[in-house]
């Protein structure tokens, strides 16, 4: 069935009948042509496998062996061509070569270059271009970079090594999820989470939360294996990526997988063992004594025997992470296939994640103008979770560990195995130790991720690219809690179920066309369109009151289920011109049209232009000549705006008045809604400026790289609190505005190069505001922040918006008569006391001021090296929820409780202060030694001349901080987009160590 | 020919990129506005859903709030609008009690005005079911209007999502609500409901043509209208019943609020004092029963009545309210002592038989036979006989009952403020009553 809207229609005609014009005028007349020769590095003269070899304007390249040499076959007609030879890191060189069918060689030996403005990227550009054709910064990671510092996810990995993009581990969780915001948040309701594409694969990065684990979730980035990625590179708003359209408000992180290479098969095999740790212990409660009661005139303390249950909740766990892959092929085809499996234990007891991986990728030539490549990768992974946290649920292990008493022994009943309640009367929660010994909560994915790519080059210079993308991703949640158990609310067992299955298909197809006009002008030209769908169908089935034994939701007396299904469907057409003069300037024009059928079919197709340019001064003839060229060879100046959409701040049915299906007995019916539709709405629309400078000083051995922006989304969609009066209560509507104003900069430099010795050295430094406007009534609070989390007018989004205490006018407290803090009030009555209703007001920002990262690299001899990188975050504030529980009289579970035992503060203390919040905002500010590294070459003799590299490995060793609670990085909200630095016992990042092997032949 | 192998990639790849994609995507997990007022069958499921909302959500307000407030049940868990609303007076406010009171009445007004604007534009009902959804239309949006009135001093007329609405004075409330009434009372009789509305709208339980009657005597009673009252009165079919019926997907809102969150509980004989209830009163042991408890000075009992089961039906009206407002009509009218006395006896000394099992079991009534006397007794008889049906407050007013803040005995509020979501998305919202 085709059901195509009639606008795409005329489009996708207007696409042929543009390529077959191309194609009329071409002769086919096709040579066989042989270019060899061997790369290697100027500093060393070690070889440089890997360097890419590439013949311009034809789809014909390769890549050195381990040896550094390469041999690149191509037909193509007669004569002369540009040879690009480039590695990342590295100058790169070009050279022209006149073929007549005699076999030509190039070698060459590639120096280093701190700025990389020679680099070449696809993404936002859809035809490869230098780096220093580019309006805009875009950022490359080496899949060397990712899998340095025993990260188990892609996106674990980036933190500290993109400028712009602020990482963070939600989660300890051995799945712990991430959240990555490019250059701050660019909506309020949906996901800020950027686009991920994987070799042209729109994949699924959802978090979903199938059972409740009290607030963290895995996102789905976790499936995908570092091992299998060759590099990555991200673009950070609307001005670099304008023509991915409506989808990528948030940024774009596009992802290159590994791919064979023509020659002898290469096996690498590598594997590590690491062991997690709980890095640091929150200060428990020490005192052996109670109070006898809550009066509190009355002293009177009974001794008691206090327990650490946190010796009871962590331990030590190990794991494992092995890959290994086999590439190969011939000078059509080359193919790469690998395997992997990783064993990451949790600290928190009966906690752990299993993935395992394999992946398929052949490249093939199907004949001299057409080329293939097609992906598979399959993923199954597993995970044994703990419920933690607790934002709606509170059957979790931490919850119940910060809601105990410590002074009640936890251990079970020796004889009848049952566990005590550790919690006060009336306010029950679980035994942590019940949770870790009975509970069970699982979560699997079976996930396939497949690609086919036709790229084809009928003319030189003229490209035509189509990719068929598809993600299938089957999702199953299962938790059960055995009867009688200490719980608040499923002391007659729970079970639940839950099963998500979503799919994404993308098809793109582009047209590209570069020319020369004259000797002077040079141009690019793509077309292209793209049609794509998202499918998802969520089951849920919840019993509660079980038989014995058995552990599955249907052997409840009652079950609740649910079901929905969602649809969403997206098109886009997009237009990119780039005109380039002498090799110095470059502009950019381009404009993409776009819908989704999510929104309301007055505003549905949106236009997104793009305008981006670029001058070298350091190409100019004048800088060349002058002493200038040798102090900076490089110095560019650029200049962007661009704009695009959000498609997922609102579901796909959000904007209708969705009827509620109800019953009476025997007679089915419909409900009004709580929600009115709306068929107006329309996407969130962000515009981002961004001006830039980037230089490189010394001969290339120190690059710089500055930006600065301005990103700022209007229409924000909110969930506006509707008059009752109109039948409904809330409706989806397009108000509020946003804004983003920072800087962000990279230096990088080469301290030290010689041919035993190189120091390398990169500082990332990225600093924003973010605040908020037309927000109707001024305040938003978000639930999963029990709602003291807000999006305030002229606030930063994230904002801790509670009561607090009253002080007087020099900024001491106010207390009660009997000598407490107290809330601050409307007002004062006749004895200066708060009198009237409490009083809410801003009390924190959890956005950094600015955050960055230091990394020092050396390579020593031929067979040493050494990587660090420290992770900044200053200025950061975090909502400290765990403390405010752990150190009330009625729980007193930590060393916050201790003084009130002492008689250090007054009797009451503890209590008077749990609901001033502004007692409970912590500075979150952290210095963490994310990531350490040594490695040896080692060469024996039995192995060749092939070495195995032996690597020890650090991650989160270390952290400079004043914050009191376990860590500082972690958000029980999860990947909330809103809600962040939220600690309310969250599982805190494990500190881990690790020992690896890698071997290739 | 190469030229044609290209044209084919060419002409492949565009095909499969438009292969898929449509823009209206049909929502298969639920109904929209147009789906559900454009047809037959969504204009019967939505009068399902009429009666569904008002029988859980709006009855989990109406017989739970105004309780608390004329003192019938004690809130006795400490969120801080079970405190507020239990405290009264006029320096706390039960925000999240009333917006929710508020809103479910607007929301079944609302789906009642739709059904009332469309059903007559759709095609495929037949005169009897148009007559029967058309008249429960009528019929529930008189009852919220009439809701609306007997907690606030001023409510809106109809509701509206373009324009923010305007507030009647309660007396053009009730004579609102009077008028639709009379409208259900015209559909019916130019065509009775049809078979078809009664299996497929109303169920074996629900007896829209009684209900009519009853609520026009009742709502003509509130709106001091008693010979229109009485006259409706007697064209109720005293052996009919008319029930909300619920089930383990729908439970009995009731079951739910005792039972299962037990932030409210009842309080003794009715919560009334000692001069105001008869010892030996079989509907005390009917509305509640043991374990008692004594939670800061009040003894408060376990809920029974129309609560003891999530399944259980709850009475839509009673025989006996009908009675009672016959008698108290004709009081009112300057009617026949003598008649007034024998529908007060018909409730007072019932011992079996009672549709609904409320059975008084009480002696025939042996103190003076004046205007007054009979009066209050008409009063004390409402108190026990309709019991948690939220009328309570309202009767307290009718019967010029003691009053706060002088006296809380019967009530701790005269009205309730309006909520701060009407209050701030509305400039038309009058002013909080005073107490």
């Amino acid at each position: 069935m085709i059901h195509l809207s009639p606008k795409l229609t005329k489009v996708t005609h207007g696409l042929v009948v543009l390529a077959l014009l191309f194609l009329w005028q071409t002769s086919f007349a096709q040579d066989h042509q042989t270019i060899k020769g061997v790369i290697t590095d100027a500093r060393n003269k070690e070889p440089l496998a890997g360097a890419t070899i590439r013949l311009e304007g034809t789809n014909y390249a390769t890549t050195a062996d381990l040896q550094g040499a390469y041999t690149l076959n191509a037909t193509v007609k007669d004569g002369t061509y540009t040879l690009t030879i480039s590695y990342t890191g590295y100058k790169p060189f070009t050279k022209s070569v006149t073929l007549d069918q005699k076999a030509v060689t190039v070698s060459t030996a590639l120096t280093v270059d701190a700025l990389s403005l020679g680099e070449v990227v696809v993404t936002g550009t859809t035809v490869a271009v230098t780096k220093k054709q580019l309006g805009n910064a875009i950022s490359t990671v080496s899949g060397k970079e990712l899998t340095q510092g025993l990260a188990t996810s892609v996106d674990q990995a980036l933190a500290g090594k993109v400028a712009g993009a602020e990482v963070s581990q939600n989660s300890g969780n051995p799945d712990g999820g991430i959240s990555v915001r490019l250059r701050g948040n660019s909506t309020i309701s949906g996901s800020s989470d950027p686009l991920y594409i994987i070799d042209g694969v729109i994949v699924n990065n959802n978090s979903d939360q199938l059972i409740d684990l009290g607030g963290y979730t895995e996102n789905r980035l976790a499936d995908i294996n570092p091992a299998d990625i060759d590099h990555i590179e991200v673009i950070k708003g609307a001005a670099g990526a304008a023509i991915y359209g409506s989808r990528a408000s948030n940024g774009v992180v596009q992802i290159f997988t590994k791919k064979g290479r023509s020659g002898e098969p290469t096996v690498t095999v590598s594997t590590d063992f690491r062991q997690n740790s709980l890095r640091k212990k929150v200060a428990y409660n020490t005192y052996p004594f109670v109070f006898a009661n809550t009066n509190v005139n009355d002293q009177t303390k009974i001794p008691v025997t206090r327990y650490d249950l946190q010796d009871q909740i962590f331990a030590k766990a190990g794991g494992t992470d092995d890959n290994v892959s086999v590439s190969g092929g011939n000078d059509n085809t080359q193919y790469y296939v690998s395997a992997g499996y990783l064993f990451n234990g949790g600290i928190v007891k009966s906690t752990d994640f299993q993935r395992g991986t394999a992946r398929a990728r052949v490249d093939t030539r199907l004949n001299d103008w057409l080329k293939a490549t097609v992906g598979f990768t399959y993923i199954y992974d597993a995970a044994n979770q703990m419920p933690n946290g607790g934002i709606n649920q509170q059957y979790g292990a931490l919850t119940g560990f910060i809601f105990g008493n410590n002074f009640i022994n936890p251990y079970p009943n020796a004889t009848t195995g049952v566990y005590p309640t550790l919690s006060p009367a009336g306010l029950q929660r679980t035994n942590p130790l019940e949770a870790i010994a009975r509970f069970k909560f699982r979560e699997n994915t079976s996930r396939f991720i497949g690609n086919i790519t036709l790229s084809a080059t009928p003319v030189k210079n003229l490209s035509i690219n189509y990719t068929l993308g598809y993600d299938n991703s089957t999702e199953l949640g299962t938790g059960y809690i055995p009867i009688g158990n200490t719980t608040p609310t499923y002391n007659t067992g729970f079970s639940s179920r839950a099963d998500k299955i979503a799919l994404l298909l993308n098809n793109d197809l582009t047209v590209a066309y570069k020319t020369h006009i004259g000797d002077r002008f040079e141009s690019s030209t793509a077309i292209g369109g793209t049609v794509q769908t998202a499918v998802s169908n969520t089951d849920v089935v919840t019993g509660t009151q079980l038989s014995p034994v058995s552990q599955i939701s249907s052997g409840a007396a009652t079950i609740a289920t649910a079901e929905s299904r969602s649809t969403l469907n997206i098109m886009g057409l997009y237009a990119q011109q780039t005109f380039g003069y002498m090799n110095k300037i470059y502009l950019t024009g381009a404009i993409r049209n776009d819908v989704a059928s999510s929104f309301g079919i007055n505003d549905r197709w949106q236009y997104y232009p793009k305008l981006s340019g670029t001058y070298l001064l350091s190409e100019e003839s004048f800088w060349k000549k002058s002493r200038l060229a040798s102090l900076i060879p490089d110095l560019k100046l650029r200049a962007s705006y661009g704009q695009n959409g959000n498609l997922t701040a609102i579901g796909p049915f959000d904007r209708f008045t969705n009827y509620s299906s109800i019953s009476l007995p025997g007679l089915p019916g419909l409900a009004s809604p709580t929600q009115l539709g709306n068929a107006d709405v329309k996407p969130e629309r962000q515009t981002e400026k961004e001006i830039g400078i980037d230089a490189s000083f010394l001969h290339n051995r120190l690059g710089f790289e500055f930006s600065w922006y301005d990103k700022s989304v209007k229409d924000l969609l909110l969930p506006v609190t509707l008059r009752p009066s109109t039948g409904y209560s809330t409706q989806y509507q397009n108000i509020g505005d946003m804004t983003n104003k920072g800087i962000e900069l990279l230096v990088r430099g080469i301290p030290i190069q010689t041919a035993g010795f190189k120091w390398d050295v990169t500082a990332i430094f990225n600093s924003y505001r973010n605040k908020v406007f037309n927000i109707p009534g001024h305040v938003v609070t978000f639930p999963n922040g029990f709602g003291e989390v807000a999006a305030v007018e002229g606030y930063p989004l994230g904002s801790y918006y509670a009561t607090y205490a009253a002080r007087n006018p020099n900024g001491s407290l106010l207390l009660t008569p009997g000598g407490l803090p107290q809330l601050e009030k409307s007002g004062r009555d006749a004895n200066g006391q708060p009198t009237g209703s409490p009083l809410t007001k801003v009390i924190g920002d959890a956005n950094p001021k600015w955050t960055g990262s230091l990394t020092n690299e050396l390579e020593i001899g031929k067979n040493w090296s050494f990587r660090m990188q420290w992770d900044f975050s200053y200025g950061n504030k975090l909502f400290d929820f765990t403390r405010r529980v752990g150190d009330r009289d009625i729980y007193g579970g930590l060393a916050g409780y201790m003084p009130e035992l002492e008689g250090k503060v007054p009797k009451g203390y503890s209590a008077a202060i749990y609901s001033a919040f502004d007692f409970w905002i912590d500075n979150g500010s952290y210095a963490k030694l994310r990531e350490l590294s040594a490695s040896y070459m080692l060469h024996w003799r039995v192995l060749g001349n092939k070495p195995v590299r032996i690597s020890v490995y650090g991650r989160n060793l270390f952290a400079i901080t004043n914050y009191p609670g376990w860590d500082p990085e972690t958000n029980a909200a999860g990947q909330s987009t809103a809600v962040r630095g939220f600690d309310f016992v969250e599982v805190p990042i494990p500190r881990t160590l690790g020992l690896g092997l890698n071997y290739t032949f | 020919m190469k030229l044609k192998k290209y044209s084919l990639f060419i002409l492949t790849a565009a095909s499969l990129l438009g292969g898929s994609c449509k823009l209206s995507v049909v929502n298969p997990n639920a109904a929209s506005d147009q789906q559900v007022l454009g047809t037959s069958s969504g204009i019967i499921a939505l009068s399902i859903g009429i009666r569904q909302t008002y029988s859980t959500t709006g009855l989990t307000n109406l017989m739970v709030s105004p309780d608390v407030t004329a003192r019938e049940i004690k809130g006795v868990a400490t969120f801080t609008n079970v405190i507020a609303l239990e405290l009264g007076g006029s320096n706390v406010t039960p925000d999240g009690n009333v917006l929710s009171y508020w809103s479910s009445m607007q929301t079944v007004m609302s789906m009642c005005e739709s059904v009332i604007n469309s059903a007559p534009k759709v095609t495929g009902l037949d005169a009897g079911t148009l007559s029967g959804v058309m008249g429960q239309a009528y019929l529930f949006k008189a009852m919220c209007l009439a809701e609306l009135a007997m907690a606030y001093p001023e409510a809106d007329l109809n509701t509206s999502t373009t324009t923010p609405v305007t507030f009647a004075p309660r007396d053009q409330v009730f004579a609102r609500a009077i008028g639709l009434l009379d409208s259900a009372v015209t559909a019916i009789t130019a065509n009775a409901p049809s078979a078809t509305f009664q299996s497929s709208v109303a169920g074996p339980d629900f007896d829209l043509v009684n209900t009519i009657y009853a609520m026009e005597a009742r709502i003509n009673l509130m709106a001091g209208n008693n010979q229109v009252a009485l006259t409706n009165a007697n064209k109720v079919n005293l052996t009919a019943t008319s029930k909300f019926d619920y089930s383990s997907l729908t439970p009995n809102p009731l079951y739910t609020t005792y039972t299962i969150t037990k932030s409210y509980f009842p309080r003794i004989h009715f919560g009334l004092p000692d001069s105001l209830y008869y010892a030996g009163d079989k509907r005390i042991a009917f509305y509640m029963t043991t374990p008692t408890q004594i939670i800061n000075g009040d003894t408060i009992g376990t809920m029974a009545g129309f609560c003891t089961s999530q399944t259980g039906s709850i009475p839509v009206y009673t025989p006996d309210e009908v009675r009672l407002i016959q008698a108290e009509a004709i009081l009112r009218l300057g009617g026949d002592l003598n008649q007034a006395l024998t529908l007060i006896n018909a409730v007072r000394t019932q011992t079996a038989g009672d549709p609904f099992g409320v059975n008084a079991g009480l002696p025939p009534y042996s103190g003076t036979v004046d205007y007054p006397s009979l009066l209050e007794e008409v009063y004390k008889q409402r108190c026990a006989e309709l019991y948690l049906s939220g009328l309570k407050w309202e009767d307290t007013r009718r019967f010029n009952r003691p009053a706060p803040p002088a006296n809380s005995s019967e009530r701790n509020r005269i009205y309730y403020p309006y909520p701060t979501q009407e209050r701030i998305n509305n400039p038309n919202t009058p002013a909080d009553p005073n107490i």
